[in-house]
């Protein structure tokens, strides 16, 4: 089959390199020129025709001849040649004054059976697999430059979902990989692993103390783009079954770049500049100012004035050449309207025009940039290698004095102390931190809860110097008192730091005992320390004496694992490979909280300046797991392939009587091309199927087993405690998740077309879950083994190359297709809705529903299904009713790659399709008088579509609604915020993700300048969005009790658009 | 060498990992929690919940229903579209958790403390009180076993009347287990320990429950038995209540609100206009001058109607600076109110209607008049002279006139003056707002919880069935 397949493409490869060469000695004239020639031979001497030699980092070249000779003129300071040929390992070889270079070519293993990471960190030959796993290189990460590994994901793997955080740089993303399997929200991540090392992707915030929650990211997120190799995504249970209870939900290898190829020094730079502007900002109307009754002036801000109490938009028309006194306007005493502080004799305000301010809340927001510089050392010799990489990543969010600051230090080496012997150690170290990042969700801490409770009048830049004078560091300025923050005070005041730092690292050892058996021993860890500084200054809404609050968190994970390899190959016709290993992790992770929510002196913020008692929350866990496992690959011919995989677990967090589980897997692959001899001219190339059926264990949380008394804060010096109200249990057994998969990999026209569709059925039962009680039996949760929850789905993805001309232009597409369907196949015994979360919808689990179903109150309805009103207010229906799934319909990814040459362009379209999600934005901004639909019959009134009952309860008697009610009341009503189904808005979308032009400079540009593969690009990401609202990003996720929830926009920070260009050379 | 030691490294390994175990139970038991606790420790987090609960429904909504305030913003519950208060209903099956907890470690053989069981049994009482008279038929007697023996996760609602006779029957109880020589207890942020006065509340509480379903069923010979022989409350100082403190996080809890939610809650019309006809300063107590008005010599207190739509609430009267706010003992001041459980004046009042319906012996008179000058003092405002005297105040053998005086002195406690208006019409002054969303009724009961709907529906469903459609205007038996 090998020499088959060279031979084939031996011919397609001849002309084109012909007509190559051709356009290549056209680009002549280099001044000063000598003469190689040669002879190109493979393993056995036979000459080999066809081969590229090309002057390194350039096109520059030749190719041999039918006798394997060739003959290129190159310039003086031409260095080294490249003999490369498809098939085969790329030589490069140093000229050294030398007129005659005869090369030996040596078969490429790699090329030929695509070799891809699977579990454990085993690199196995991709067609031998029995699962589906997607590959991504680390250059297309860094290429398009996002600095969230998550989100450089989307759109790019068949089978995995992204949404991106909205926080800015280092926000949070949530994955998962073919639906959701668990009932718990934050259960649903993949597990990441990083050179074989698992690694924490949770996400934690922690409201509490009155602070909303803070997106500090995920764990994942963290993992320097530049430093990946690659990423293979492990996306079914059989493929993860090695990993265990954390593989359920697929896993996400990373194996990070090593020295390994380079000879002697070498040194790569990557730099990149992004700018950011928010995507999309809701539409607001322009026609009415703050106030109520259409009447306002500015008093106090208090109430002292004209409705300036109200912090809502139902105020005079603007633009009507009106002067109103607002907080603003200058004052007889010379100060502004809004220095109303009692100590302050301000004066009289004078009245100033009252005019519109369109663009307000887009003035509040700057233009992000983040700023990634990569500098990566690499070195080897024949005993070892190594690679030192430093990255700095500087960011500016869109929102003002936010920002972080990443930097990165990877070393990787590699030293084969003796033959057998060899030694890999590789350490990452992550020193993150920020001096703000925004509040998220709904309260005044959120920057973008202003934003509903506005004033249309208000120029962004009055609020800019936002003390009261004399009153600095004591009383804020603003436009009103009763209920907000100056915006600017909040950013620049109201600050949530944190410093984080993290080491991910592992060493380990390999060693031979013969050439048939090895054995792997491996030890690593994930911990970091993080401290969060919440400050508050004196006169904040919520904080009037200001607050000081530190987060502190330590977590540790320690794996150390060992793997014993032995194969052989029994005849010609078959071989196998026996691994046994085990696995010991240690868990550690402790919390504490201390806060003081009030100061004795302003600006100082340190717990000695209390003013009342200190708060604290403490929590210390613990938990591990032993396993051990073994697994079997056999294969037949190259042609027929078996895995079989089994492992045991031991987990601390089961009872003593349950702790122990076992799970196998098997899969199978079946090259049918080489079974069925399809002849090499055929329009099929390759064709392969695979199946496989596989089981996967999980435990749970620490401390589920028995129940216990939380402490309270001590009401003055009394001590409290309260009976947790979930209820534990002792009798918990492990979940398990089963999982069949059948797929094909097709490829035609000698590979130019590949087709690759998996089907998958994953099954997940005994989920361990709290389950929710009613409350009147004394307690709020359960914790149970309880339901069955079933992903079905296709994955189909394609790759094509429409256009490969001989003048180098080449066009490549992939589409990746995804469609997923979460069933609740049942719950428990008589129980059929399970409460996953009320984030101001209910997502529910019911028997026979969808996971990802959204269920709120909208409007009674009449028989013809028209909007019931009385008194002209629609009249509200408590019961709840299903308002859509957040999840798509499909999803769907067209990646494009053009090359020409020096020249790459490359974009990627993500659709989404289906799925709805909720705006509390648009509710509550429609309540306020914001929202650009609000200015409508604003003054005269509105009657509401449908229809009012003019009969008795008993027999209703429906006519068309005829009932005048105010602007303001009417959408109140229509639009308040317990009416969730008005506020569903279809999730679809297509984004233009990312777009990318980038050009080679031609090393011959530099002379003797030692730089090489100069690649400048100009990239952008999230150029373009089409979804049905014109407010907001549908891709959104709101935060609710430390988890990333799904389907609800809650007053999020817009997502942003980037660009920016990239620079990456070496020498 | 390496063969020999890798081999064995690995052996070690393999074995540690399948047989070691034994210190998993180590690892899994939770360091930061106890699995056991004293009494004491329950009953601050029970008073406390229970007490500041009550006080933060007064303010939200019990002031709002009793029209003893009126809403100037964010308006629906105050025009009636009143919905499920899951808030208060999650609070108090919550709290009966840990007051089913004391009384259990109360009960334990080896160490019986009768006063803690006692005091366990009186919040018990105090609670289902308040769920049963803002739902109706409630879970009771199946209810607070999730972790009994034979645990119940979905309990059968109990119909109201039978929940009244438990409450009645638990209060008797606690009589019996609170005697003054009884054992000690701690964590009392009520009565700091004083048994005797335990004991009058337990009496007094009796009196309120018998007052309440007095138009259902007979209650005079067992009121008797209370006034003739049992203590109850004599004075003000056997108030009810937890004093706040001046340092957060336990003051009271509108202190440390925006001012913008503080101010939502104005003087209503109706109050205005009560106090104002009888010349009464608790209005300067409770409430302050408008803003266009505060500091002049004109200064006036003016009220708006309750139940306004957004817009006409926040335009009444020319806007917001023309209507009175609370006043600065409600928000300026950390602890200057009080979490009232039950005052001494509301019993007079009890005792007066009890009197004057003839129930008790004594004289209803006395009992008013009592009522009126402990409120007075209760609120440190003197009483003007000659108010009692005067039109309107004087005794006139009508409930009318005592249910008056009794809801002004149950300004801030609860929903008391609310159940006093649903079971007597008086003050009679109290009307749905002119933009009410409830056909001009005034709700008579909160919905049931949605997750009645989705966690308990059978039981749920049979108790609608049995008391009626599960909206704000049902009649409960109480009512009916």
């Amino acid at each position: 089959m090998t020499s088959e397949k060279v031979s084939r493409s031996q011919c397609f490869k001849n002309a084109a390199n012909y007509v190559l060469l051709c356009l290549l000695s056209l680009s002549t004239a280099l001044a000063q020129e000598r003469t190689i020639e040669g002879k190109v031979m493979d393993e056995n001497s036979e000459p080999v025709p066809g081969v590229n030699v090309l002057v390194k980092g350039t096109a520059q070249g030749t190719i041999t001849d039918l006798d394997g000779q060739y003959r290129l003129n190159v310039g003086d300071d031409v260095e080294t040649l490249l003999f490369s040929y498809v098939g085969y390992e790329t030589q490069e070889v140093d000229i050294n004054n030398q007129s005659t270079i005869n090369v030996n070519l040596a078969v490429d293993a790699q090329q030929l059976g695509e070799v891809i990471v699977t579990a454990l960190g085993v690199e196995r030959e991709t067609k031998a697999l029995g699962y589906a796993v997607q590959e991504i290189e680390g250059n297309t990460l860094t290429q398009a430059r996002e600095p969230n590994l998550l989100n450089s994901l989307s759109g790019r793997i068949a089978g995995v979902q992204i949404t991106n955080g909205a926080s800015g740089v280092g926000s949070s993303s949530r994955i998962t990989i073919r639906g959701e399997n668990s009932l718990v929200p934050g259960n649903n991540s993949p597990l990441f692993v990083v050179d074989g090392i698992p690694i924490s992707n949770e996400t934690r915030s922690f409201r509490s103390e009155g602070n909303l929650e803070t997106d500090y990211g995920n764990g994942a997120a963290e993992i320097n783009p530049d430093d990946i190799a690659n990423i293979s995504v492990l996306k079914g249970a059989s493929a993860s079954a090695l990993y265990g209870s954390r593989g359920a939900n697929g896993v996400v290898l990373i194996t990070t770049k090593s020295g390994k190829g380079q000879q002697g020094i070498g040194v790569s730079v990557n730099s990149t500049t992004t700018f950011e502007r928010p995507l999309r900002i809701p539409n607001y109307q322009n026609q009415y100012g703050q106030g109520a009754g259409f009447d306002f002036a500015f008093g106090d801000g208090f109430g002292a004035g004209v409705n300036d109490n109200i912090d809502e938009s139902w105020g005079p028309l603007m633009d009507q050449g009106t002067s109103i006194a607002q907080h603003d306007s200058p004052t007889t005493n010379g100060f502004r309207g809004g220095d109303s502080h009692p100590s302050i004799d301000r004066g009289d305000i004078t009245p100033t025009p009252w005019t519109s301010a369109p663009n307000n809340i887009d003035d509040f927001f700057e233009t992000g940039y983040t700023l990634t510089n990569n500098v990566a050392l690499t070195g080897a010799n024949e005993d070892g290698n190594f690679r030192l990489s430093y990255t700095n990543l500087t960011s500016e969010g869109i929102l003002p004095n936010t920002d972080l600051e990443r930097n990165t230090v990877n070393l990787s080496a590699q030293y084969n102390l003796t033959d057998k012997l060899k030694a890999t150690a590789s350490v990452n170290y992550i020193a993150s931190g920020s001096n703000n990042r925004p509040n998220n969700s709904y309260g005044t801490e959120n920057i973008m809860y202003l934003w509903v409770w506005f004033g249309r009048q208000i120029e962004m830049n009055s609020l800019e110097n936002y003390w009261q004078p004399g009153l600095e560091g004591v009383q804020q300025y603003n436009y009103n008192y009763n209920w907000h923050d100056n915006p600017y005070f909040t950013m620049f005041e109201n600050t949530n730091g944190f410093d984080k730092d993290r080491i991910i690292g592992n060493v380990m050892v390999t060693y031979d005992f013969t050439d048939n058996l090895q054995l792997m021993l491996r030890s690593g860890t994930d911990f970091f320390n993080e401290l969060r500084t919440n400050r508050r200054a004196f006169s904040t809404q919520r904080y009037p004496f200001g607050q000081y609050r530190e987060d502190k968190i330590f977590f540790e994970e320690r794996n150390t694992d060992f793997l014993l390899t032995y194969n052989k190959e029994v005849s010609q016709d078959f071989d196998f490979t026996l691994r046994f290993g085990g696995n010991r992790r240690d868990l550690t992770d402790r919390y504490n909280r201390v806060s003081a929510n009030q100061l004795s002196i302003p600006e100082v913020y340190n717990f000695e300046n209390s003013r009342i008692p200190l708060a604290t929350t403490q929590f210390d866990q613990r938990k591990r797991v032993n396993s051990l496992y073994g697994f079997a690959n056999f294969g037949y011919k190259g042609v027929l392939f078996l895995d079989i995989t089994g492992r045991n677990d031991w987990s601390s967090t089961l009872p003593q009587d349950n702790n122990s589980y076992f799970y196998p897997s098997v899969s199978a692959s079946a090259i049918l091309t080489d079974i069925f001899k399809v002849p090499s001219s055929s329009l099929l190339s390759f064709a392969k199927l695979r199946a496989s059926w596989a089981q996967v264990g999980n435990d749970t949380d620490p401390y589920q087993l028995r129940n216990v008394f939380n402490f309270q804060e001590p009401f003055g010096s009394t001590q409290r405690v309260t009976e947790s109200s979930i209820i534990a249990n002792s009798d918990l057994k492990p979940e398990r998740q089963t999982s069949v998969e059948v797929g094909a990999d097709l490829r035609f026209f000698d590979g130019r077309l590949q087709l690759d569709a998996t089907y998958y059925n994953t099954s997940s039962e005994n989920q361990i879950l709290e389950l929710p009680v009613d409350i009147t039996s004394g307690y709020s949760r359960q914790v149970i083994n309880a339901g069955e929850i079933r992903n079905r789905g296709v994955e189909v993805m394609l790759n094509a190359t429409p256009v490969e001309l001989n003048n180098g232009l080449r066009w490549d597409i992939n589409v990746n297709y995804t469609r997923n369907r979460s069933e609740v196949v049942s719950l428990i015994e008589d129980l059929d809705t399970y409460q996953i979360s009320n984030n101001y919808v209910q997502i529910l689990a019911k028997e026979g529903g969808q996971m990802g179903d959204m269920y709120g109150t909208g409007f009674q309805q009449a028989p013809d299904g028209q909007t019931i009103y009385e008194n002209g207010f629609p009249v509200r229906d408590n019961n709840l009713r299903l308002l859509g799934n957040y999840n798509p319909d499909f999803m769907m990814g067209f990646y494009n790659t053009i090359t020409y040459r020096n020249f790459n362009f490359g974009f990627l379209f993500d659709w989404r399709q289906g799925g709805v999600v909720k705006s509390r934005t648009i509710l509550i901004g429609g309540t306020s008088g914001m929202m650009d639909f609000t200015a409508e019959s604003r003054e005269n009134g509105l009657v509401g579509i449908g229809v009012k009952n003019i009969g008795s309860d008993e027999n209703p008697e429906y006519v068309t609604n005829d009932v005048i009610v105010s602007g303001r009341d009417f959408y109140w009503s229509r639009y308040n915020r317990g009416n969730e189904e008005i506020g569903m808005y279809d999730a679809s979308f297509v984004k233009l993700r990312e777009v990318r032009l980038g050009y080679r400079i031609p090393n011959e540009v530099f002379g003797k300048v030692p730089v090489r593969n100069f690649q400048v690009s100009v990239v952008g990401r999230n150029l373009a969005l089409w979804t049905e609202n014109t407010h907001f990003d549908p891709e959104v996720i709101s935060f609710n009790g430390g988890t990333v929830v799904p389907g609800v926009e809650d007053l999020a920070t817009p997502t942003t658009r980037s660009v920016g260009f990239n620079i990456s050379f070496e020498f | 060498m390496y063969h020999k030691i890798l081999f064995w490294c690995t052996i070690t390994l393999c074995v540690s990992l399948a047989s070691c175990t034994d210190d998993f139970e180590d690892i899994n038991t939770n360091p930061n929690r106890p699995e056991e606790v004293s009494a004491d420790l329950l009953l601050a987090k029970v008073l406390s919940t229970a007490a500041n609960e009550n006080a933060l429904e007064a303010w939200n909504r019990g002031n709002i229903a009793a029209q003893h305030t009126a809403k100037i913003n964010f308006t629906d519950f105050d025009r009636y579209l009143w919905e499920n208060n899951t808030g208060y209903w999650n609070d108090l099956y919550g709290n009966l958790r840990d007051i089913e907890n004391i009384a259990t470690i109360a009960r334990d053989e080896a160490n019986p403390n009768a006063s803690h069981e006692g005091v366990a049994l009186v919040m018990k009482a105090w609670s289902y009180a308040e769920l049963t008279s803002l739902w109706g038929d409630i879970p009771f007697i199946e209810a607070i076993q999730g972790r009994a023996e034979e645990p119940i996760l979905q309990p059968q609602y109990t119909p109201q009347s039978e929940v009244f006779a438990g409450i009645l029957e638990d209060l008797r109880t606690a009589n019996n287990l609170l005697q003054t020589s009884g054992p000690a207890i701690a964590g009392d942020l009520i009565f700091q320990g004083d048994l005797a006065k335990w004991k009058k509340f337990t009496n007094s509480l009796r009196v309120r429950i018998l007052m309440r379903i007095a138009d259902k069923q007979d209650v005079s010979s067992e009121l008797q038995e209370i006034v003739s022989s049992l203590p109850l409350m004599e004075s003000n100082d056997d108030n009810a209540l937890m004093e706040y403190l001046s340092s957060q996080p336990n003051t009271w809890p509108i202190h440390t609100f925006r001012v913008g939610s503080f101010d939502e809650y104005r003087l209503s019309l109706t109050n205005e206009g009560v106090l104002r006809d009888l010349d009464d300063p608790r209005l300067f107590r409770w409430f302050r001058p408008t803003d266009r008005t505060i500091g002049t010599e004109g200064a006036i207190y003016a009220g708006m109607p309750n139940g306004l739509s957004e817009n006409n609430a926040s335009t009444f009267n020319g806007g917001a600076q023309n209507v009175s706010r609370c006043s600065r003992i409600l928000y300026e001041e950390p602890n200057s109110v009080d979490a009232v459980l039950m005052q001494y004046a509301e019993l007079q009042f009890l005792l007066a209607e009890a009197a004057q319906r003839g129930f008790i012996s004594g004289d209803a008179q006395t009992y008013y008049e009592q009522g009126v000058a402990s409120s007075f003092d209760y609120w440190e405002v003197s009483m003007p002279g000659g108010y009692l005297s005067q039109s309107g105040v004087a005794y006139d053998n009508t409930i009318e006139t005592i249910i008056n005086q009794k809801w002004l002195a149950l300004f801030l406690n609860g929903y008391e003056a609310y159940y006093d208006h649903r079971r007597t019409g008086f003050p009679a002054a109290i009307t749905p707002g002119p933009d009410n969303v409830n056909s001009d009724r005034v709700p008579v009961r909160y919905l049931y919880p949605d997750d009645q709907q989705t966690l308990n529906t059978e039981n749920y469903q049979a108790a609608i069935a049995r008391q009626g459609e599960d909206n704000i205007n049902t009649q409960m038996w109480l009512l009916q």
